[in-house]
């Protein structure tokens, strides 16, 4: 019970919640996710993911339910509170990078640390030491519109990293890359959650993305339908695993 | 129908609109009282100004030439880049829109017709108003001239009107043409998946790699060119116009290639320190780096118009002409400034919502926009002081210029700065409040 680091108990989220168009998006989602977890969160279009990582990384509250980050309630913190514990616990990326087009790469890394009012000396080494470790130290004077996709993805993991935090959110990452770039982007995920015991929550439509993660939730029509792990599967066996669950929710879909 | 959508459209953008129609309206209150107290100046006819060879030099002409009509066509020429800048202001954000009618096949005509609906309808209403504000400024000037003992009256001639009318029907025809091209170039840009930031997002990475030799010669030459006016100032030299549109570019470069890279190497450096430092300095290279061909503007036009103040003995016509001139000039341009930064800033809300997801407080994010604003103004009124101090100084010292009015010159450079910061900042705060839409 010690090394759970998030979890949800009774999770629901109601859209427009006071009128007739109410739509519920999520309902009784009770996850625990444990620390050096690669948790993967798959589903169809609207099935309710994005709505899931938006209540576990406190972007969005849930209409009833709780979220659970290392041990707080992320329903009791007042704005200000979850602001800090943001840059403090969590690491967020996403499939549009979510950069500052206007700052340079060195700034856009900074961000979290001047947050967390570290010294400008340290924020200097730690930037220049991750921005090695991802090959991005060439670029640090650079804006990120003169970045590839590659490149703009490994800022923003960067960004995401500096501060160590608890969990790494990552909405889609390889969305707007292509395969090379992908592959590259979970390699290194995975050697982060494999060496340094990152525990990272992604969320992916991808199937052969996805089999990168120790673990896998489907999320179907707003409820965790299918919870399934890697465990002694190599990574072939647990893609066709994926592959044969994301095909049989589309056959019922069809059929009915 | 499209004239239904066109008001709902209107409705959605009320602020921006408000902006244009307030744009609308001071340009044509400066140029109905232009027109009307230049025309006063020669009895309500044209006036011919290039009377001899030595005087052909356009140079000579803005230092020792007529004040009157060649004051006009610089007036004339600040209108038609304020208007541009606030067309481009008002119909940037709706390039999305204009694209999805164009997928649902509205012709380049339709979108055309439905952005001239809305700047009509915003005409209608601004023109009417800036008339009789017109009317009723001519009829206070009248009324300061009569307490000065000045017999001269200033009338609304007919000359004046049809200047006027013309002038007023070429803006109207520039605003009409700015709405078009920008109908065809969104929809086309938008049609084939780009967008309208990109097109013009080729900046630099703010001159921070290395510099090879001509770099550096251009860059003591733009510092060289920058410090120039100042000397010519400070010395009383002649070719004061000249010396200044050479400074201006001057202090271009010396923008884009010295200060900017300077910030950005003391952003890494120091700015850390602060979060609200960190950020509000990189949204200031931005601001500035888009700017600051309008901020160079102002300060060569305001110093251009006071060289021809003080360059020779005006009648209190003349004299009254060209201070208005100098006012409209620093209304005009402030409010060029004041568009040009706020079309860029209508792209921040992205911004702002990235720095929600790092972690910044409401609190911290209205720091940093109202960090920003400060900087951005107080560094166009540092070069302001800086340019107009030297001038006012060296006039001040010769004996060409008294307290009184020197105060008045720097108040009419400054207020119009100050409001703009004001308004600035209103409209920046409603931007970053704003939700995000995909």
């Amino acid at each position: 019970m010690d090394d759970i680091v998030l979890y949800t108990k009774n999770l629901k989220k109601v859209y427009n919640a006071d009128s007739l168009n109410a739509v519920t998006a999520l309902h009784d989602i009770n996850i625990e996710v444990h620390k050096g977890d690669f948790l993967g969160v798959m589903g169809p279009s609207g099935s309710g993911k994005s709505t899931f990582i938006n209540m576990i990384s406190t972007m969005d509250y849930p209409t009833d339910g709780h979220v659970y980050i290392q041990g707080k309630s992320v329903m009791k913190m007042s704005a200000n509170e979850i602001g800090r514990f943001r840059y403090e616990n969590l690491g967020f990326i996403f499939q549009s990078f979510n950069l500052l087009d206007t700052h340079t790469i060195y700034e856009n890394i900074a961000l979290p640390l001047t947050l967390a009012k570290v010294d400008p000396k340290t924020i200097e080494d730690r930037i220049i030491t991750i921005s090695k470790q991802l090959n991005i130290d060439t670029l640090l004077n650079k804006v990120p519109l003169e970045c590839s996709g590659g490149q703009r993805q490994r800022t923003a993991i960067a960004r995401a990293l500096i501060n160590n935090p608890g969990i790494i959110v990552a909405d889609e990452p390889t969305g707007a890359l292509d395969s090379e770039n992908s592959e590259e982007l979970m390699v290194l995920f995975e050697k982060l959650n494999r060496e340094n015991g990152t525990t990272i929550v992604m969320v992916t439509h991808d199937s052969y993305v996805a089999s990168f993660t120790s673990r896998l939730i489907f999320i179907r029509d707003g409820a965790i339908s299918t919870e399934i792990r890697r465990e002694g599967m190599d990574q072939d066996e647990y893609f066709q695993k994926i592959v044969a669950i994301s095909s049989s929710g589309r056959s019922r879909r069809k059929r009915a | 129908m499209i004239f239904k959508e066109a008001m709902r459209s209107l409705r959605n953008s009320r602020s921006k609109a408000i902006f244009f129609a307030l744009t609308f309206y001071i340009t044509t209150t400066l140029l109905f009282v232009y027109f009307n107290m230049a025309a006063a100046l020669t009895g309500g006819q044209p006036e011919v100004y290039i009377t001899s060879a030595n005087q052909a030099d356009l140079f000579q002409l803005l230092e020792k030439g007529n004040a009157g009509n060649l004051m006009m066509v610089f007036v004339v020429i600040m209108c038609f880049i304020d208007l541009l800048f606030c067309n481009d202001f008002f119909v940037k954000n709706k390039a999305k829109e204009l694209a999805v009618r164009l997928i649902c096949g509205a012709t380049y005509i339709h979108l055309a017709m439905y952005l001239l609906i809305q700047t009509v309808l915003l005409l209608v209403i601004s023109i009417p108003l800036g008339i009789l504000t017109g009317y009723g400024l001519i009829g206070l000037m009248n009324h300061l001239l009569a307490m000065q003992g000045e017999t001269f009256v200033i009338t609304i001639s007919t000359y004046a009107m049809v200047e006027f009318i013309a002038v007023l029907v070429f803006v109207v025809f520039w605003t009409i043409l700015l709405n078009c091209s920008f109908a065809y170039k969104s929809g086309a840009v938008l049609l084939a998946g780009g967008n309208m930031g990109a097109m013009k997002d080729n900046r630099g990475a703010y001159g921070m790699g290395s510099k090879p030799a001509v770099q550096i010669l251009l860059n003591v030459a733009a510092v060289v060119a920058a410090i120039l006016p100042l000397y010519n100032f400070f010395n009383g030299s002649g070719a004061l116009a000249i010396s200044m549109v050479i400074g201006s570019v001057g202090l271009n470069r010396v923008m884009g290639s010295l200060f900017l890279p300077l910030l950005t190497r003391q952003n890494h450096k120091s700015g850390t320190k602060k979060t609200v430092g960190l950020i509000s300095n990189g949204f200031l290279r931005r601001d500035m780096q888009f700017c600051k061909v309008t901020v160079f503007l102002l300060i060569c036009d305001l110093l251009v118009v006071m060289t021809m103040l003080f360059s020779r003995e005006y009648s209190t016509l003349e004299y009254l002409l060209v201070i208005v001139t100098y006012i409209s000039i620093a209304i005009l341009q402030s409010l060029t400034i004041m568009f040009r930064l706020e079309t860029d800033l209508s792209g921040r809300m992205q911004d702002y919502h990235i720095l929600s997801q790092v972690g910044v407080s409401e609190a911290e994010k209205n720091k940093i926009m109202h960090s920003e604003v400060s900087k951005f103004y107080l560094l166009i009124l540092a070069l302001v002081v800086i340019y107009a101090g030297t001038a006012f100084f060296s006039l001040y010292r010769s004996g060409q210029a008294s307290t009184s009015q020197i105060l008045l010159l720097s108040a009419a450079a400054i207020l119009p700065l100050l409001v703009t910061d004001v308004l600035t900042r209103i409209y920046y705060s409603q931007i970053i409040k704003e939700p995000l839409r995909d």
